[in-house]
């Protein structure tokens, strides 16, 4: 370039400079990561930078912070109480995620495997169709669905199954089933993404050579999509954890997860300190698993889907 | 229904929409045969090969393996393997563990699977790549895995779909030697699928020529080279040329020439019939030349010269009819400078009745 010659060019007498020298450019390629790293420090470093410190203080009675390190909050939050609304939340999680691997795959299987374009597409719209629609709005139509004078009763005690009307709502299984039809989708994406790239005549190589449909799975489909597998699962256990809405509204307090405890300790008893403890705790589970599954990709770096 | 056919494909029908991808369909192939479905793509020859491994079911018509119709049992249940054309290793897996995949889903003892691991690694030829992963392969010697892969279950066919065309023409050429005598060292009957003529003329001890999902010659090459059944088959294999005729009582007809005595195989009386004869047996005549045999002679205008090693082919435009006919022979003797009138001879003995073949 330009700038790599110009010194040659003469010692008393600077040349006319006609690019950017190279220290000019390494600077305008600075300026452009300006508005992503202003972004990522205003919105991830220094709330979390906030929750890390405070974590540590203590609070008072009416929502003061007291300004005395120390590891009060991170005691308490080993009570058996709070343990117990965490370890809660990671079944809670961990069910809806397997539930949504279940279901989620054989779905995605089927999309992928459309001979037709079209039809693949249309499918897919389907699928990510239900994110036009609020979350959380999304979350009160179950409620409709699911109360004691709701459709699902209603339907029961007309077709004669029940006398009584079931009481469908406010317990664990209503917040699995608002979490997996939440983030279900989260999961039939990178999962059909993964199968979609498998040349299919792998997989009919592999029945040529004597392998029945379950073991063509087993021996080739799941180790090619696991890629697609680990962020299937990451984009489910993740928001699924610290879900606020779905254990509040579908849950009713009876079936507390990790997010509503924090959403109270901030909004409620206003004990901030605590609060971040907690969020910190959530961090560190969210953090080991995103290692774990980095771990798990590495492992399975070398396996190019494209032969 | 002889006892030495391996498989017996009867009227097979397949349809695809409207596609007619096979039309009554009717092959059989013998035992240790290297057999080839030729022919352009769109034909029907791929779909015949899946069918006989089970991908893919017949609209009507049977595949009948030593005797047994195959019906409709899975590719998993059939004694055939297939070499996919995109070879289809799996990716995952080292070439070891690929070639080692037919057996181990059949439950061999594990001791077994390794002791005709290694055989078959030795005859493609792959032991000091046995532990690499198909990405970390080139074309060639991906081949060599799938291949290997296909064989070590001692099918009782094998089916190749395009097994070269992915290679480079002189791997291609090299490989059709190397499928060749691997085909007799192992004693296999193999069904190649391919749309190259030269590549199935190499290779096949027979050959199906196919064309809108019809069959329309089963031959050895050298027999599909001196009798084409039609005038598709005839272009096809080699280069052939054609003049237009018209059959009459007792042979064929071109124009501004006598009636052709030849065998025109049951063709109806003036029917439209085309005449032709490969270039080698075509006689550029020296001016003032007469020839002795009973010969078309047409004049015309050389167009161009083509000196390829020892031979030359020779292009003359006939005036009368402006058709092109190659004239090959051998390049010492024949010396004519593009642009000058000369003569051709068509011997009689060596012209060819070619129909049109069935729509």
């Amino acid at each position: 370039m330009t700038a790599s010659k110009t010194p040659t060019s003469g010692a008393g007498q600077p040349a006319p400079e006609v690019g950017f020298t190279q220290r000019a450019r390494a600077r305008l390629g600075l300026l452009t990561v300006v508005p992503t790293l202003t972004w990522w420090v205003i919105f991830l470093v220094l709330p979390i930078g906030l929750v890390l410190v405070t974590a540590f203080f203590k609070g008072a009675p009416y929502g003061e912070i007291i300004y005395e390190p120390g590891f009060g909050n991170l005691v308490r939050a080993t009570d058996p109480l709070y343990l117990g609304v965490l370890w809660h939340s990671v079944v809670i999680a961990t069910i809806t995620t397997a539930i949504c691997l279940v279901l989620g795959y054989p779905a995605a299987y089927f999309i992928a495997t459309r001979p037709q374009a079209r039809t693949r597409t249309v499918l897919l719209m389907l699928v990510i169709l239900p994110f036009w629609t609020n979350f959380l709005i999304r979350t009160y139509a179950w409620i409709i669905l699911l109360n004691r004078e709701g459709v699902v009763n209603g339907i029961l005690k007309r077709i004669g199954l029940i006398d009584e009307p079931l009481s469908l709502l406010y317990n664990d299984a209503a917040v699995v089933l608002g979490l997996v039809y939440g983030y279900l989708p989260l999961m039939i994406l990178p999962l059909y993404a993964a199968i979609e790239r498998i040349n299919p005549q792998v997989l009919e190589a592999a029945a040529d050579l004597g392998a029945r449909p379950l073991r063509v799975l087993r021996t080739v489909v799941l180790p090619l999509i696991i890629p697609g597998v680990v962020a299937g699962v990451v984009f489910v256990f993740v928001p699924s954890l610290g879900n606020i809405p779905v254990p509040e509204l579908l849950g009713g307090g009876r079936s507390e997860m990790i997010g509503n405890l924090i959403n109270r300790q901030f909004l409620t008893t206003r004990d901030w300190p605590f609060g971040s403890m907690l969020v910190l705790l959530l961090l560190l589970i969210l953090m080991g698993l995103l290692v774990l599954q980095s771990l798990v990709l590495r492992r399975n770096r070398k396996v190019r889907i494209d032969d | 229904m002889s006892s030495q056919n391996v498989i017996s494909i009867e009227s097979a029908v397949k349809r695809f929409g409207d596609v007619i991808a096979l039309d009554r369909v009717s092959i059989e192939i013998r035992e240790n045969e290297f057999f080839a479905l030729l022919g352009p793509s769109g034909c029907g020859k791929t779909t015949l090969l899946r069918a006989i491994a089970g991908f893919g079911v017949l609209d009507s018509g049977r595949i009948l393996l030593d005797g047994k119709d195959l019906g409709h049992s899975k590719p998993y249940d059939r004694p055939v393997n297939m070499m996919f054309q995109s070879y289809a290793l799996f990716p995952h897996m080292r070439v070891r563990d690929n070639i080692a995949y037919g057996l181990k889903a059949d439950h061999l003892p594990k001791n077994e699977i390794e002791a005709r691991v290694d055989e078959v690694l030795g005859i493609a030829d792959m032991h000091a790549l046995a532990d690499r992963r198909p990405h970390e392969l080139s074309g060639g010697q991906r081949q060599r895995v799938a291949l290997a892969r296909a064989i070590i279950k001692r099918p009782r066919v094998l089916l190749l779909d395009e097994p070269l065309a992915a290679l480079d023409r002189k791997l291609r050429q090299e490989m059709q030697i190397e499928l060749k005598r691997m085909q007799h060292e192992i004693g296999l009957t193999f069904v190649v699928v391919t749309h190259d003529q030269e590549e199935a003329m190499t290779m096949a001890d027979r050959i199906a020529v196919m064309r809108n999902g019809r069959v329309l010659q089963i031959a050895p090459p050298q027999e599909l080279y001196r009798r084409p059944a039609d005038r598709f088959v005839a272009s096809f294999i080699g280069t052939m040329n054609l003049l237009e005729g018209t059959t009459v009582a007792g042979g064929v007809t071109i124009p501004g020439h006598e009636t052709v005595p030849i065998d025109t195989g049951g063709a109806g009386l003036g029917s439209p019939l085309a005449l032709g004869i490969r270039p080698g047996d075509v006689r550029l005549l020296t001016e003032g030349e007469e020839i002795d045999e009973a010969s078309i002679v047409l004049a015309g205008i050389v167009e161009t010269t083509a000196f390829i090693g020892s031979q030359s082919h020779t292009l003359v435009r006939v005036h009368e009819t402006a058709v092109a006919i190659t004239v090959t022979a051998s390049a010492s003797t024949v010396l004519v400078e593009d642009g000058s009138p000369c003569r051709v001879a068509l011997p009689y003995t060596a012209l060819l009745a070619l129909p049109d073949p069935p729509e």
